[in-house]
């Protein structure tokens, strides 16, 4: 009797699961274009301090959560570099927040692919979390008051055309 | 909450609209680029007590491939492959009585010399979680042509941490065995073989993933090989086997991450049945250590062991009732252990992957069956040397 | 047919169950962020496709079994 209940309820868990797995289903999301994002307090990966969202009030910025070990961010990171070095950081900041585990790995990682923006480090993923990372990467547009614009999940080379287009936007209003 | 502005408001808009960026793009396109494969295969000869007559050098075999893979847009992908083989050597012909030392091997007197040509284009689409291949391929040697097609399929779940997929296969078969009015060969035959699978990987754990899949495979036509022989009562008479196979393959592959030493052991196995009676069991183990900044270091261990076929015997003192007789190695009871040490060295542009390998059968090595004596069990090195260039 | 008999006979059920059960307590939900190390080419399910497809090749020319994950390629006469 206990048996066959525990393979009935076995079963049906089986089931849920792989039915969770494959259905595609709604995001409830908190860090959802319209609201102002969620604040984070992170070291920067010079070591010479700390940076909040609060910090970048009244710039237009670019928030890019990235790992090492993510294969698009290889193409990403250099396209922000010359975005940024075009655009220019009198009203635009890109931040950039490191989700590797170890210090290292991004340091090795932008030995390769050097950037002049800012890098934020948070190796237990804490601000991810917050922000309900759905994909390596993800990036948000944030306007001049902090709040969310637009969500990018993922990258592909060609979608830089567009991000320019929407830093753009903003920055002309 | 501050009012947004109607350019803002249509950026949001539109950003809903814009296809590719919404959703979930986990699915990376392949890495473009060329990869070069040199494999020198070299079977140690017969030794000379198990050895009847005909020459005790057996295969060489040296290969090459070379494998082009380019994205033709955000969602197709292109991937050509050409191989080519130069075979040389003797192959063993069949297995005969010596009172004193029991079976001996009688080998092919004359060395072969052998060449195979491949190709193999696959085109593969991603999309909405999905990967879609289709591929269609052709081999050609002097005796033997294949033309086959396959398709494969994956789906990725929202969360990117399982796949399903499945795959379908066919190949047509034609054999033109060489000398065949000499030796009284086959003069032409043919075969084909349609296989259908299908697979489940699950991320387990942070440091841990399973895969697990089936395959049924069905070969029917032609299935002996026209160049062996089986010596049956007091005559040599040709390789005999039933005209169809089914075969059920049970392939499961564990990845585990260690944290110390930041390596990863594999664990893969693979158990085989069919209606020949053949039941095996591969089991492969591989550690591969990160060595240095781009170095990874791969020693690896495999062992096989197999069940004959109903049909084997080295030798048949009597004429088996259903016709079926084969004295080909490769169909007996026997396990097989094979060392192997990779090397890979990754670079931004480029990777470097070197292999070697020894591979020793034995009847001993077998798990289970009852082994009969096989002269011509094989012991072989194996040396690979691939290159890849990102483009 | 001995190992698809036994995934059915009654005194391997409890194997099955418990097997399953293991593999389930060993599921636990992994973050985006959190795949760095499932992402290492150490941990990759084939890291060399093309050197897979020659062991494969080799392997399958001198034993009786041939296949694994996927479906198959093309024959070859194979002395």
């Amino acid at each position: 009797m206990f048996k066959q209940h525990l393979r009935r309820k076995l079963k049906r868990s089986v089931c849920a699961i792989l039915l969770a797995a494959f259905l595609p289903h709604a995001h409830v999301h908190a860090a959802e274009s319209g609201s102002a994002g969620s604040d984070f307090r992170l070291p920067t990966l010079g070591g010479d301090g700390e940076l909040t969202l609060q910090d970048l009030r009244g710039k237009v910025v670019y928030l890019d959560f990235w790992a090492s070990w993510c294969g698009p961010c290889r193409k990403s990171l250099p396209l922000y570099e010359s975005l940024y070095q075009e655009i220019g950081s009198q009203q635009f900041a890109i931040v950039a927040i490191n989700l590797d585990e170890t210090r290292e790995d991004a340091v090795r990682f932008l030995k390769q692919h050097p950037v002049s923006y800012t890098i934020l480090l948070d190796p237990v993923g804490s601000t991810a979390a917050d922000w309900q990372i759905r994909v390596m990467p993800t990036s948000f547009l944030l306007d001049r008051s902090g709040m969310i614009v637009r969500e990018y999940a993922g990258f592909e080379p060609a979608h830089i055309e567009d991000i320019r287009h929407d830093i753009d936007t903003l920055l002309d209003q | 909450m501050k009012k947004l502005s109607s350019t803002v408001r249509s950026l949001i808009a539109s950003s809903l609209g814009l296809p590719g960026m919404q959703e979930l793009l986990a699915q990376e396109p392949p890495d473009e680029g060329i990869s070069y494969l040199f494999n020198y295969y070299d079977e140690e000869p017969l030794p000379a007590d198990k050895l009847a007559f005909g020459s005790p050098e057996r295969y060489t075999i040296y290969s090459q491939q070379l494998r082009w893979v380019k994205n033709l847009d955000e969602s197709y992908s292109l991937t050509v492959e050409l191989l080519h083989e130069g075979m040389s050597g003797s192959s063993p012909w069949y297995v005969m009585p010596d009172p004193v030392a029991g079976p001996l091997q009688v080998m092919s007197g004359a060395t072969i010399r052998e060449n195979r040509n491949q190709a193999d284009v696959a085109l593969s689409r991603r999309g909405n979680g999905f990967t879609h291949t289709a591929a269609l391929g052709y081999s050609t040697e002097d005796d033997y042509r294949a033309v086959y097609g396959r398709y494969s399929g994956e789906k990725e779940s929202a969360d990117g941490l399982s796949t399903i997929a499945w795959g379908l296969s066919y190949s047509d078969d034609d054999l033109e065995p060489t000398d065949a009015a000499l030796f009284g060969r086959v003069e032409s035959a043919t075969r084909d073989s349609f296989s259908v699978s299908t697979s489940f990987t699950q991320v387990l754990n942070r440091n841990a993933l399973l895969q697990t899949g089936v395959t049924l495979t069905s070969q029917s036509g032609y299935l002996s090989d026209p160049y062996k022989l089986v010596w049956v009562g007091e005559t040599v008479l040709s390789d005999s086997r039933p005209d169809r196979r089914v075969m059920w393959t049970w392939t499961t592959r564990f990845r585990q991450y260690m944290e110390r030493s930041k390596a990863a052991l594999h664990i893969d196995y693979r158990y085989l049945t069919d209606d020949w009676s053949v039941r095996t069991s591969t089991l492969d183990l591989a550690w591969h250590q990160p060595a240095g900044e781009n170095w990874e270091i791969t020693p690896a261990l495999r062992y096989y062991t197999q069940t004959a076929a109903d049909f084997y015997g080295p030798i048949f003192s009597t004429t088996p009732g259903d016709g079926y007789w084969s004295s080909d190695f490769r169909l007996a009871t026997y396990g097989a252990l094979s060392y192997r040490l990779d090397g890979v060295m990754r670079k931004e542009k480029w990777s470097l992957s070197l292999a070697a390998e020894y591979y020793n059968s034995a009847r001993h090595l077998a798990l289970s069956g009852t082994p009969q004596d096989t002269p011509a069990l094989v012991d072989f090195w194996r040396f690979t040397a691939s290159c890849t260039v990102n483009l | 047919m001995t190992s698809i008999h036994c995934s059915i006979s009654k005194p391997c059920r409890p194997l099955v169950v418990l097997l399953l059960a293991a593999l389930l307590a060993a599921c636990a939900p992994v973050q985006p962020w959190e795949r760095g190390r499932l992402a290492q080419p150490v941990m990759a399910l084939d890291g060399n496709p093309m050197l897979s497809a020659m062991d494969e090749h080799v392997y399958s020319s001198k034993e009786a079994s041939s296949g694994g994950v996927g479906p198959a390629g093309g024959g070859c006469g194979c002395n």
